[in-house]
């Protein structure tokens, strides 16, 4: 049972996609796969974080990726919703550089 | 008395039976009548089964004079002159015995002197070499070809053209007997080599008419190994009667007014070249020579660049003579492998591929800045260039590339236009430019050629998108992606194979935007059923390209289905979509098949399963690659992995023996010294080097880097044919020193080995740095899975402190001692290497294989990421 879920919702070309759970080596592939995939005539991705437990390296990788593809869609990733864990892990890995994060 | 037509003077000193046969036939066989020829054997100092042979070829022939000539004399001279002396027909040839005229030749040739009324009559001379490790002697000439015959009389008389080139054959003349008599032209015996040129010179000085016959090719040249010419090993004393011959011939032209230039340079150069291979000549030696010589030689100018001396020729004939000859003090003799010099301009066979890839480094760039500097026009040993350059480091080179890159200077380090720059990031963030020219690409080039044709191959790289111009015209790329633009440049292949080549499609290979491609690349591999090769930079990519394979197989397949990239999440132009959906082509069987194959799991090896045909996986994985290349036969099984090439800075370290790991050291397209790496001592040229002992190559290449330190450490293993085979230790860069102890890569990755063989642990990868008090290090290990809890890493701590404890006595005594703290092993997060990969790309913009593994973290941003990473 997968131990990750994404609700999406989406309002004309801004996609919210509510993460709930740890995202890690065997969930950040479900991450990539149900985000990417959504992101058709979509300029504003807002992922939710207030419900993840976890998040991995893998799945790190996985906004790194997004970041880029909504960069060269010229529309802009947003990553609200994180604990101060959660946070510090982005600070500490040089995420908040280039993503732009909202409480 | 019969009126021959004409004598033949042949001299003949023990020559085989079967050479002599060939020139006999010519003899028999020509049109004009063998009858009509008188034709003069002088068997010279002959022993007598060769007599006897001559006796029993040529007895019985009316025409035939076979005269037995013995003296003290060792050139031909003195059978020509007694040729001479027994001739009696109007005209005179000499033929060698173990040449041969063509058929026509004596007809057509005594055709063209009655007619003209010439003394002498020139014609063509061709070749036949006994081997291909004689040189060839050949007669190019500066006349105007177009022509069938041009009389030459003093006033229009041309020096260059009569005397260029090789000259001096009097085999490929004939003579007037009456004008050669009434001169009283002999041939000097005294003179003991270019004693045909002295003859000649004086011949012209005489000569009113002479006829050349530049279509007209009448003499066969055999080429063997006993030819005084090829000979190049000659006495002390040998040498100083050449020099003095050579005076007489020198003054014997100038003595007529003519231009000498040509032939003292040439006749000089000849001299050189004996002198550097000979084994016993002395300073007081070379002191004569020069004496003999030096009235001519420095007078010399020099040549105008022709097609018989084309720029490097001149180069040569010039200052070789003049080093060799004119300097005996500082030019002291038998350079051997030291020499930079070739014996041969055209071919230069005695230089081995080491000394002649640092002279043609040199000359392509001695109209440099530095080539000026260092005087790179005057070097003509490996050694005199060892101490003239002084050892370079990026530092040196940074202002001067700037200067090329912001402004567009040009010349400073390398004549040739700076193609690209390669871009090193190397483990950390500090990326340095490499230059690169075509020269220095063109061997790395063919041989991916040589290796791709007639295969498909599925390569795990791209060219770097060429958008940014610097003002020098270059553009950045990487070494392999710089390669792959190269061969698709390059003539040798149709667009057609070089678009087959490899499963990408060309628009991927060559993007215009940075990409990970890994999906788009394994969607057109996996289409392919008959894969026969993989390349990639190293095995870290094949390992992360089969471990991205592994999660997202599904989405690859329904692609393949398809026939649309519709699971390629990355942005990408509208025109490189379209290429790509017009080149995959939906193929459901084939989609099925990869499956029923994925289905089955990863635990058995994949690789197989999907490319039955695939015999080769060529990667680098050396040094700490190795942990990836222990973990690609998880996929590959028995599938042959080899390292393929050893290149850095854009210069071909080694190519890998067929042992694996094992690299014989490449001359294509740097020249390689060793610095010792665990001493103080000088660079040693490679074919020094001590087996056993670890070095840092030291490279010079035709891009501009001269005696540049690479940070790689190697492993002489033997010196094989001069040549050494060595083995890729570590990255000295990579080095950690903790409280005076230096801990190497290859210290670390025996350690991490060991943690998998021992301790069972499955490593992904790995880094290490400083503990936070600086006393002790600190391994973090990367797994594949999540949970590590099982693993106790105090038990893990300690196999790693007996591995180095093993391995670096420095450290063991440090730990004894208690100032060097025990190991720390830690876990970090699966995929974190890659996370730093992936951040590093998108801050930079590079793509995958700018970006190596990181191993020592030594810098505060890698610190703060990595321990971020640990798993707690």
């Amino acid at each position: 049972m997968s131990l990750l879920t994404i609700t999406k919702t989406q309002e004309e070309n801004k996609l919210t996609a509510k993460i709930s759970g740890r995202v890690d080596t065997s969930t950040a592939p479900q991450l990539d796969n149900e985000v990417s995939l959504s992101l058709d005539g979509i300029d504003d991705l807002v992922l939710d974080f207030k419900q993840v437990e976890y998040i991995s390296s893998a799945g790190l990788r996985v906004l790194v990726s997004l970041q880029k593809t909504m960069i060269a869609k010229k529309g802009k990733l947003t990553v609200c919703g994180l604990s101060d864990d959660i946070l510090d892990i982005f600070k500490a890995t040089g995420l908040t550089d280039f993503l732009e994060i909202e409480k | 008395m019969k009126n021959y037509a004409i004598s033949v003077v042949t001299p003949f000193h023990n020559v085989a039976p079967g050479y002599f046969k060939k020139c006999c036939e010519s003899m028999f066989a020509q049109t004009i009548g063998f009858e009509n020829v008188e034709w003069i054997v002088v068997v010279h100092n002959s022993d007598k089964q060769y007599l006897d042979n001559v006796n029993e070829m040529l007895g019985g022939y009316e025409n035939v004079k076979i005269i037995v000539l013995n003296d003290d004399k060792k050139t031909p001279s003195s059978p020509r002159n007694c040729g001479i002396e027994h001739a009696t027909a109007p005209y005179i040839g000499f033929l060698d015995a173990d040449d041969s005229y063509t058929p026509h030749c004596l007809q057509k040739v005594l055709s063209y002197t009655e007619k003209n009324n010439t003394q002498i009559t020139w014609f063509r001379r061709e070749y036949e070499l006994e081997s291909d490790k004689n040189k060839p002697i050949t007669e190019v000439v500066l006349w105007d070809q177009t022509q069938e015959e041009i009389i030459i009389t003093k006033d229009n008389w041309d020096d260059e053209k009569m005397f260029s080139g090789v000259c001096g054959m009097v085999t490929s003349r004939i003579y007037d007997r009456c004008f050669i008599e009434s001169n009283n032209i002999w041939f000097d015996d005294s003179v003991p080599f270019a004693e045909d040129y002295l003859f000649n010179l004086v011949c012209y000085g005489h000569a009113d008419r002479i006829c050349y016959l530049p279509q007209m090719i009448g003499y066969h040249y055999y080429i063997n190994n006993s030819s005084l010419v090829q000979n190049s090993s000659k006495s002390a004393e040998t040498l100083i009667e050449y020099a003095k011959g050579y005076k007489k011939v020198f003054d014997a032209g100038l003595s007529y007014g003519f231009s000498m230039n040509a032939i003292i340079s040439s006749l000089c150069c000849v001299l050189a070249r004996f002198m550097i291979a000979s084994d016993d000549l002395t300073l007081d030696d070379r002191r004569e020579i020069r004496d003999i010589l030096a009235p001519y030689l420095e007078n010399i100018k020099p040549l105008r660049v022709s097609k018989l001396y084309p720029e490097k020729a001149v180069r040569e004939r010039y200052d070789f003579p003049r080093a060799v000859i004119l300097d005996p003090e500082n030019y002291s003799g038998n350079g051997g492998g030291d020499t930079l010099i070739a014996v041969d301009v055209k071919t230069s066979q005695n230089l081995s591929p080491y000394q002649l890839v640092l002279r043609d480094i040199l000359y392509r760039n001695h109209d440099t800045d530095i080539g000026r500097r260092y005087g790179f026009d005057e070097l003509l040993t490996l050694s005199g260039y060892q101490k003239r350059v002084p050892e370079s480091y990026y530092d040196m080179y940074e202002p001067l590339l700037r200067l090329q890159t912001n402004i567009g200077e040009s010349g400073i380090i390398t004549a040739d236009p700076i193609k690209n720059y390669m871009f090193f990031l190397g483990r950390m963030s500090n990326p340095k430019l490499v230059p690169c020219t075509d020269k220095q690409l063109e061997p790395l080039e063919r041989m991916m050629i040589e290796e791709a044709t007639g295969k498909k191959t599925f390569i795990m790289l791209e060219s770097f998108p060429q958008k940014h111009r610097f003002n020098d015209n270059s553009f950045v790329n990487t070494p392999y992606g710089a390669i792959l633009s190269g061969v698709f440049e390059s003539n040798e292949l149709s667009a057609y194979a070089k678009r087959n080549l490899f499963t990408s499609p060309y628009e991927v290979m060559f993007p215009t935007e940075v990409v990970d491609f890994t999906y788009i690349r394994l969607l057109f591999a996996l289409s392919e059923r008959f894969l026969d090769r993989i390349f990639a930079p190293n095995t870290w990519e094949v390992w992360n390209t089969f471990r991205f394979l592994e999660n997202n197989w599904r989405n690859l397949c329904a692609d393949i289905e398809s026939g649309k990239p519709d699971h390629f999440n990355q942005a990408i132009s509208d025109e490189l979509r379209a290429a790509v959906e017009d080149r995959l082509i939906s193929d459901p069987g084939r989609a099925n098949e990869l499956m029923g194959i994925f289905k089955q799991g990863f635990d058995t090896p994949v690789v197989p399963k999907i490319w039955r045909k695939l015999s080769n996986v060529t990667a680098f994985g050396g040094g700490s690659f190795s942990i990836y290349t222990e973990n690609i036969s998880r996929y590959l099984g028995n599938i042959k992995h080899c390292n393929g090439s050893f290149i850095e800075f854009s210069a071909l370290l080694g190519k890998e023996t067929e042992k694996k790991g094992m690299y014989e050291l490449g001359t294509e397209n740097a020249f390689i010294e060793l610095v010792p790496a665990d001493s103080d001592g000088d660079a040693v040229l490679a074919p020094n080097a001590e087996p056993g002992k670890l070095y840092y190559p030291l490279i010079s290449t035709y891009s501009g880097l001269y005696r540049y330190r690479l940070s790689d450490v190697i492993c002489v293993a033997e010196i094989k044919n001069n040549v050494p085979i060595f083995s890729y230790e570590y990255n000295s860069d990579q080095t950690i020193t903790i409280c005076g102890v230096s801990i190497t890569e290859s210290d670390i990755l025996e350690s991490v080995t060991a943690l998998g063989k021992e301790a069972g642990v499955s490593v992904a990868d790995y880094a290490y740095m400083e503990n936070e008090k600086g006393d002790g290090i600190v391994l973090l290990i990367e797994t594949t899975v999540d949970d590590v809890s099982g693993y106790d890493v105090g038990k893990l701590s300690e196999t790693v402190d007996k591995r180095l404890e093993e391995r670096v006595v420095l450290y063991r005594d440090a730990a004894a001692s208690g100032k060097l703290q025990k190991a720390q092993v830690v876990f970090v997060e699966p995929e974190s290497q890659l996370f730093y990969r992936d951040v590093l790309m998108y801050r930079l913009k590079f793509p995958h294989d700018f970006i190596k593994p990181t191993r020592f973290i030594n810098d505060p941003v890698s610190e703060r990421f990595f321990r971020s990473r640990i798993i707690r």
